[in-house]
């Protein structure tokens, strides 16, 4: 009974892991398909369900030469914007696994995975299955970010497939603590200044505690009719200085006086 | 020759940055942190007084809420999130602190009355 209740208390503390589906084609499908160069492809894929894609796979039986995946957003019935892909890289014979670095969200709905393929002799798996597939003619490289227009359909698709991970079906495990609260006081002041009637582009107010760090330092850009100026968020009680200077066509006055007080 | 002209006037009219006009009302800003207990969350939510005002994403166990008002109480609860639900954990109330003005000064006291009782 002991064991038991154990069991059952190290089985409650383990996290949800997420689970996966594959979408896409994941078996290896009966016959050959070469002469896919120099075309962008893209199979039309459901998404049973919300997920966010991890990866792509993709079979290749005869390898020759280097490939792109990536997988596109569906747009009323045709691939649109790109949503992720992979590096270039040198196919081998079997299941191609690319990692994707920035895993896309994808609604339940449908996209299209996509690829691309260096040399027309590579040999890969296909079938008429599905909704089949689209095809452009477009020199290798990189995805664009918005699927071609001029495509033609294919009613094949080839032995490719990606894994999307699901979300979790239990909310988190463990409630936050109490939190802590530490609160930190600030106040607001107001500056004025005179200045004669010459035309300038505006002002910069320095303002800081310690120094107001004139000229050079950070500084609050204040038009040019303005007399008076507000600076907010100012640490409490701390002793703040400030000067300001006049601005035209890129030149900058000296600094004033230093005016110091203590928002309190 | 004409930057230098233009150099020069800007110094000679002497910016005079008065005295700060007056101090205006205080805020606060409240540093909250919580400890994460989960290991599936998602993110979290923090709430002021049963109002979420923020959001951290996995892992971030800390918050800044801005512009609070002096002398009042502020409740904090933080929930973990993911896609499935929420657990919140327990709430936390403290007060920013007071500002007391020294009251005006009384009027100069007037003698009433000089002589013997």
């Amino acid at each position: 009974m002991r064991i038991l209740l154990a069991l059952a208390a190290l089985l409650a503390s383990l996290p949800a892991s997420a689970a996966s589906i594959n979408i896409g084609q994941s078996q290896i499908l009966p016959d050959n398909s070469s002469g896919e160069s120099p075309y962008l492809n893209a199979q039309h894929t459901p998404v049973p369900q919300a997920c966010r894609l991890l990866d792509l796979n993709f079979y290749v039986a005869t390898p020759r030469g280097q490939m792109y995946l990536g997988v596109y957003a569906n747009a009323g019935g045709k691939p649109g914007a790109l949503l992720a892909a992979t590096p270039i890289f040198t196919s081998v014979a079997g299941w191609n696994k690319r990692t994707l670095a920035a895993p896309p969200q994808l609604q339940a709905g449908a996209v299209w995975l996509a690829f691309h393929v260096s040399n027309g002799n590579q040999v890969m798996r296909w079938a008429a299955l599905g909704q089949g597939s689209v095809s452009v003619n477009r020199a290798f490289a990189p995805l664009p970010a918005n699927f071609p227009a001029q495509q033609f359909p294919y009613a094949f698709q080839w032995s490719y497939y990606g894994t999307c991970e699901t979300p979790p079906s239990v909310p988190p495990n463990a409630a936050p603590g109490a939190p802590a609260i530490q609160f930190a006081k600030f106040g607001t002041m107001r500056f004025a200044w005179d200045y004669g009637s010459e035309p300038i582009d505006g002002f910069r107010l320095y303002v800081g505690a310690g120094s107001s760090g004139c000229p050079g330092g950070p500084h609050m850009a204040v038009p040019a009719a303005q007399r008076t100026a507000t600076v907010t968020h100012l640490a409490w009680d701390v002793t703040q200085r400030a000067q300001i200077t006049a601005v035209r066509g890129g030149s900058e006055s000296g600094c004033s006086n230093v005016a110091a007080g203590k928002p309190n | 020759m004409h930057i230098k002209i233009t150099l020069a006037v800007l110094v000679a009219v002497a910016l005079s940055l008065l005295a700060v006009a007056g101090a205006q009302a205080a805020s606060f800003d409240a540093a909250v942190s919580w400890t994460d207990n989960s290991t599936n969350e998602e993110g979290f939510r923090i709430y002021r007084n049963n109002v979420m005002v923020g959001t951290t994403a996995t892992n971030v166990s800390s918050f800044t809420d801005v512009g609070l008002a002096e002398n009042t109480v502020y409740c904090y609860r933080v929930g973990a999130v993911n896609a499935a639900g929420e657990t919140q954990g327990p709430e936390t109330c403290a007060a920013t602190g007071t500002v007391l003005l020294p009251p005006a000064a009384p009027g100069s006291p007037t003698i009433i009355y000089i002589g013997k009782p």
